[in-house]
């Protein structure tokens, strides 16, 4: 059964592994240079300073990362644990469509082992193709997490991976037991992939845990951000209410030209106070929520990945 | 010993369809049995419950005395089945469909597959997708067989085959019922060489059974009769009439006689099965056609 | 190799096993099989003609209570005689009966049809129903 299961799954196991290898054929290079280039440039000196020289440092250095980095900062790798989920679905949903499970079913083995023994190694192969994934990324990314924190990248660091792999196989899964029609099945599984990373990327992520804030004045300085993930950030009243854009007192206070004090918008901080509005307020996910975050995620997407394998499998063991 | 296949009262619907209802039958082991009937009567139905593919939604089933679903685990070995389409990995070459048997089956004999595949001159290494429709039917039965079940279970087996390689197939089966106690269940909707190859039947329509027995006592006891109209009447009522119809001044039925037709007037003919068969699946539909007008 | 190979008439109207019964005693009777003998396995009868191996067994079964062949275990069936069967004397007369009965039916001015369809009803009525 175990020759069976492999056989079956060679093609997919293949791209699979085809995939990993070209991501590492792109990755470890530049990785292993960034890295070089890392302790060359003592780049760690700069880590934590606020100065003009180092800002000019790290964004040197940051730009030598070149188009290899921009194909991870573009984001559109995150499409890949989703290619691969799905794909290692495909060949149970074949047999499903195809009828060839009456072959396998009317052996000598009951279906509950089929079941085990096929879904234990595609799941398995999920799994270690989610953590090849996770160590690639997350070794790539060392310097760059060591300047700005883990959280740029979450979605190709930690454990989060295997979940998203998962969640990708399960939704193939339980789609295709259903709707006995795989190219169909596939593609709504992926499509359902890329919403929900998309829902949990953009709003959900940040409220899994309440978020911290806080607002001072223009003679303090708020807490420390080194290595946070910064949700928003922005000039407010003394209540901590941000200012849009196109609030009157940003329109009032803005100065034609340059950066201010403060940095990014170029408002007059005289102007500001006279206003009211020389207060900063922060919204923020400190460093040391990583894990937490990371582990809320985690269950999250590896949670209804196990809820939709059990509906795959309870409907497998009654088809008929 | 227990039946090779056993039913009571057995169901199965799919929501409002009958598929099959009201199905009480045994095949004794040892025995060659056919299932016919139209196409949607039913044999595919009882063939997958027998095998545990479909679960009953009324009576029970029984094969070798065991559950097929309930007792998988110790039926499954000792039961081949060979679907309709003849399911095959279609990516695999001839060699690796035998690997899934021995990988699957304890029981399979591996020189017994292999002597089998090379005598009907099946080479090892082409895919299955490159095969004719009879070599993969031969590749179907190999797996079916290889794994020396006691009783095989065969859904339309030969209806996509053209002649020759449906008379191979037919002696592959039989060979492999003359070298040891092996029954046979086969579904069909061909009618012709039933008899040579078959010693039981069962034919089945719209999901009922509508006959059971040995081929040799259904052609001893049907008989054609064809005499004077106004003496219709003594016959029909010795003997169950199956079929009937009247000319102007002369009568024939086809009936399912009661003892000894023992009557001057009447001249009597025997019957060929195919001829039965369809006798009685005429019955039924004119039965349906007269409770549809009335 | 198998001694002797049979064949099948299947518009004849005669059963299967009685057809395998008829070719044995045929050939026994011209010397063609003789005590000793060995007749054709099942296996070989039914992988010759796709037949049902039941209907092979029934033929030698016949044969062995007319007492033309005997049946030794794991070896197979094989020719006990090489005498015209027991009935030969009955047989005799009933031909020479027939041959007198052609006679007069062609006598009587019936033609091949007309014989032919006289026969047939009168078999078909001597026989008893199960």
């Amino acid at each position: 059964m175990t020759w069976l299961s492999w056989r079956q799954q060679r093609t997919e196991t293949l791209i699979t592994a085809g995939l990993l290898a070209l991501l590492g054929v792109a990755f470890i290079p530049s990785g292993i240079h960034m890295a070089d280039l890392f302790a060359q440039q003592h780049i760690g000196r700069c880590v934590n300073r606020q100065t003009d020289a180092c800002s000019f440092i790290i964004g040197n250095y940051a730009n030598s990362g070149g188009f290899i980095r921009s194909l991870l900062t573009g984001g559109w790798l995150n499409l890949i644990p989703g290619l691969i989920g799905v794909a290692l679905a495909v060949p149970l949903l074949l047999d499903l469509e195809n009828g060839t499970v009456r072959l396998a079913w009317t052996q000598s083995i009951t279906r509950r082992r089929w079941i085990a023994t096929k879904g234990s190694l595609a799941i398995g192969t999920v799994l270690a193709a989610g953590a090849g994934f996770s160590v690639l990324f997350t070794w790539y990314q060392q310097p760059f997490d060591r300047i700005w924190g883990h959280w740029d990248e979450f979605g190709f660091e930690g454990i989060v991976p295997l979940a998203y792999m998962l969640f990708a196989i399960g939704l193939a899964l339980g789609i295709g037991v259903l709707w006995r029609r795989t190219a169909a099945a596939m593609v709504v599984a992926f499509g359902a992939y890329v919403a929900a990373r998309l829902f949990v990327q953009n709003w959900l992520r940040q409220r899994l845990v309440t978020p911290l804030s806080a607002t001072w004045g223009p003679h303090a300085s708020g807490p420390s951000i080194s290595h946070a993930w910064v949700i928003t950030e922005g000039p407010s009243d003394r209540a901590g209410h941000l200012f849009s854009d196109n609030s009157n007192v940003i329109q009032l206070c803005a100065r034609a030209s340059g950066t201010g004090p403060k940095g990014g918008r170029g408002l007059d901080p005289a102007c500001m106070a006279r206003h009211g509005a020389g207060f900063t307020h922060l919204v923020y996910q400190p460093a040391s929520r990583y894990w937490e975050i990371q582990s809320l995620e985690f269950a999250l997407f590896g949670g209804i990945a196990l809820v939709l394998l059990a509906f795959a499998t309870w409907r497998l063991l009654r088809a008929d | 010993m227990s039946a090779a296949l056993e039913t009571q009262g057995l169901g199965r619907r799919y929501g409002s369809q009958a598929a099959l209802q009201d199905c009480t039958l045994e095949i004794p082991r040892g025995s060659v049995t056919a299932l016919v009937g139209p196409n949607g009567a039913g044999k595919t139905t009882l063939l997958r419950l027998a095998v545990g593919l479909t679960r009953p939604s009324a009576g029970s089933v029984r094969v070798l005395g065991l559950d097929p679903q309930a007792d998988a685990a110790e039926a499954l070995p000792r039961v081949g089945f060979l679907a309709q389409e003849h399911p095959l990995y279609a990516g695999f070459t001839v060699e690796e469909m035998l690997r899934v048997g021995r990988e699957l089956n304890p029981g399979w004999d591996e020189e017994a597959a292999r002597v089998r595949v090379a005598g009907i001159g099946l080479p090892l290494r082409k895919k299955v997708r490159s095969l004719s429709g009879g070599q993969r039917a031969q590749v179907a039965l190999t797996l079916a067989l290889a794994k020396r079940p006691e009783l095989l279970l065969l859904d339309e087996p030969v209806a996509s085959l053209d002649p020759l390689a449906r008379r191979e197939f037919m002696q592959s089966v039989l060979e492999a019922v003359a070298e040891r106690e092996l029954t046979v269940v086969l579904s069909s909707h061909i009618l012709a060489d039933l008899e040579r190859v078959c010693d039981r039947l069962v034919i089945l329509a719209r999901g009922r059974t509508q006959l059971v027995g040995s081929i040799e006592e259904i052609v001893a006891s049907h008989r054609l009769l064809t005499g004077p109209r106004d003496e219709a009447e003594n016959v029909s009522r010795m003997h169950e009439v199956v079929r009937e119809s009247h000319a102007e001044r002369q009568t024939t039925l086809l009936v399912r006689a009661n003892g000894h037709v023992y009557d001057s007037h009447w001249a009597v003919h025997d019957l060929d099965l195919e001829e039965i068969v369809l006798a009685n699946l005429g019955q039924d539909a004119a039965r349906r056609r007269e409770a549809v007008l009335s | 190799m198998a001694l002797i190979e049979f064949h099948l008439d299947s518009r004849s109207g005669v059963p299967t096993y009685l057809q395998l019964v008829h070719q044995v005693r045929h050939a026994v009777q011209l010397g063609i099989l003789g005590p000793g003998d060995q007749l054709p396995t099942v296996k070989e009868v039914v992988t010759s003609l796709a037949i049902n191996p039941n209907t092979v067994l029934k033929a030698y079964g016949a044969l062995e209570s007319e007492g033309i062949a005997e049946g030794r275990r794991g070896q197979g069936t094989f020719v006990k005689t090489s005498a015209p069967s027991p009935l030969g004397d009955d047989v005799r007369k009933l031909r020479r009966s027939l041959r007198n009965w052609f006679g007069q039916a062609r006598a009587a001015g019936l033609d091949e049809q007309a014989i032919e369809a006289l026969l047939s009803e009168q078999r078909s009525s001597a026989r008893q129903v199960a």
